[in-house]
């Protein structure tokens, strides 16, 4: 008994109510709780975008600030709610947890794993939304992402630090395209990062398989709030892909950032917005949607060296309704990013795969974001089907045509073929310019239409069996030097005789 | 309002004031509440002082489920 007195005693002495600590704490009552939104009192000292905690271990952020009314988005379980409950201020703003070993998980917008597997350890939080970098960090957009479209890496060339719109009605292949682009980072060294807003959780399983078929899934985040989530999940998840992707730009390494689809964000915060009637705009949309889309395209950037050279790419993905880009959303989105890819049904159900109009689909960083090999074929084969498409409408008239219009018509018949790409088969940089290096040349100009693609896959095989030295070597020094291209000569002439002898 | 475990004298309420001087005593209210268990909670306008026996275990429960996790 002795030593349990002794112990008893010391704690008696120790205990004196000078030493009570405590803290003043915030605090408020749910008057209104409505869909993934509560209006709560109290909370005279609120700040806006706080996080809130309920008794019950819920968490809300705040996103509205009246004069005896808080309004707060609710992330997680709004139906265990009642009104009245407590709400405590935490003075922290809302934050997700990342760490290195979220690569290959997939994690919703409050950064709780989905996948089954257990919470990544040695975590660092990053708020949700965050002021994007301002000028002296940045530097201009050089490097090229490649993603193994011919059709893109030649005509819309996507660089490090770009944010390249993404946009066509549905089914013409928009996610096809941000997906193939992250399987074709394999190897690249960059992180890419897989936001899916309001989307079928089956579309997300076979998106994560396909991912995983393709071993690209271990250097892949998936940030989803599918479509049964709570909107104020499907508000929050494009931030918190950002926020996760900015852990990895502060680290000096460069990201690639799929939005699939801020239509569907836009709707999402067009409803939190209703229910906190707040006044509607155009479409119904708020007057900040603008800001809403604005603000986090801007936080993908190219860093300087001196901000320590990460990189966030940004593919925003837009569906449009029977291909009308100038609806509210569309043309916001267009004028933030710079440069977009559109997609089109009638190209796509005419067999032109990847359905891209590349008439007006542009990339406002352009040639800065190639290497000179590709610069080096693209200028022909954009100068080309220029001209095709000026002919191609005016031959529509005339029947008999000279010489010259008939050989740009065979020409960019030929291109128009070779830019067609099955999909989830890519090319790297030196099979891109090899086969666009043949077509610009005229060698396919003597095969016929049908033959295209047999004497593409033959290409391929042929060059990457007999000529690897050639391939790594154009790979790189990322430039087509004299003598490579008399190798190429050389190896074209010699494969077209082969290939017309064995049809 | 000060929440506590059973009613206060106007000797404690006193000694309570005296701790935190922004608390004005005709505002005063003592509600009686078991489940406080031990201590006080003062509740003044948003604000809360929790230095109650519920408040310190609940904190130690949240402690242990953070660290089970």
């Amino acid at each position: 008994m002795q030593p349990l007195n002794n112990y008893l005693n010391k704690i008696k002495s120790e205990i004196h109510p000078d030493m009570i600590k405590y803290r003043v704490e915030e605090v408020g009552y749910i008057i209104e709780i409505k869909d993934g939104v509560v209006i709560m009192g109290g909370m005279n000292n609120v700040g806006y975008g706080e996080l809130v905690e309920f008794e019950n271990g819920v968490k809300a952020m705040v996103i509205d600030i009246d004069v005896d009314k808080v309004g707060a988005i609710v992330l997680g379980d709004y139906l265990t709610l009642k009104s009245g409950d407590l709400a405590r201020l935490t003075g922290m703003q809302a934050s997700v947890p990342v760490a290195n070993d979220l690569l290959g998980r997939v994690i919703n917008p409050i950064g709780e794993p989905l996948d089954g597997l257990d919470n990544p350890e040695d975590v660092k939080h990053y708020p949700l939304e965050k002021i994007a970098p301002g000028v002296v960090f940045r530097q201009p957009v050089k490097i090229p992402l490649q993603t193994g479209i011919k059709a893109i890496d030649a005509l819309i060339p996507i660089g490090r630090g770009q944010r390249e719109l993404i946009i066509g009605d549905r089914g013409t292949g928009k996610t096809t395209i941000a997906i193939d682009t992250i399987i074709n980072q394999k190897g690249q060294n960059v992180i890419c990062i897989y936001c899916a807003i309001g989307q079928k959780e089956s579309k997300i399983a076979s998106i994560v398989d396909l991912l995983k078929r393709h071993g690209a899934l271990d250097y892949t985040i998936i940030v989803t709030a599918a479509a049964s989530d709570p909107v104020s999940l499907q508000y929050l998840a494009p931030y918190a892909a950002s926020a996760v992707g900015e852990f990895f730009m502060d680290q000096g390494k460069d990201v690639l950032l799929v939005h699939d689809d801020l239509t569907k964000h836009a709707w999402a915060y067009r409803q939190l917005s209703l229910v906190l009637r707040r006044p509607a705009g155009r479409e119904a949309y708020p007057g900040d949607i603008f800001y809403l889309h604005s603000r986090l395209l801007e936080r993908a950037c190219c860093l300087s060296k001196k901000a320590g050279g990460g990189t966030m790419t940004a593919l925003p993905i837009i569906e449009t309704l029977e291909g009308d880009v100038s609806a509210y959303i569309p043309t916001n989105i267009i004028s933030i990013t710079d440069g977009q890819i559109f997609l089109e049904t009638d190209l796509f159900n005419a067999g032109i795969r990847p359905a891209i109009n590349i008439g007006i689909s542009v990339s406002r960083v352009g040639g800065n974001a190639q290497v000179k090999a590709m610069k080096q074929v693209a200028s022909k084969l954009k100068l080309d089907l220029a001209q095709y498409r000026e002919m191609a409408a005016f031959s529509q008239f005339e029947s008999d045509l000279d010489e010259e219009t008939k050989k740009f018509l065979n020409r960019g018949s030929k291109i128009t073929q070779i830019l067609k790409q099955n999909k989830h088969q890519l090319f790297n940089l030196s099979k891109e310019v090899a086969i666009i290096w043949a077509s610009i040349k005229g060698y396919l100009d003597d095969v016929s239409l049908t033959k295209i693609s047999l004497f593409e896959e033959k290409f391929i095989d042929t060059i990457s069996l007999e000529k690897k030295a050639l391939l790594t070597k154009i790979e790189k020094e990322k430039e087509i030097s004299p003598e490579a291209e008399k190798e190429l000569e050389a190896f074209t002439k010699n494969f077209l005789k082969d290939f017309n002898n064995s049809l | 309002m000060i929440y506590s475990a059973y009613k206060l004298d106007q000797v404690e309420i006193e000694s309570i004031i005296a701790k935190f001087p922004f608390i004005k005593i005709e505002n005063i209210d003592n509600v009686v509440d078991k489940t406080v268990l031990a201590g006080v909670v003062i509740y003044h306008g948003s604000q809360v002082i929790d230095i109650s026996l519920r408040g310190r275990v609940n904190s130690l429960k949240k402690k242990l489920y953070a660290t089970v996790k």
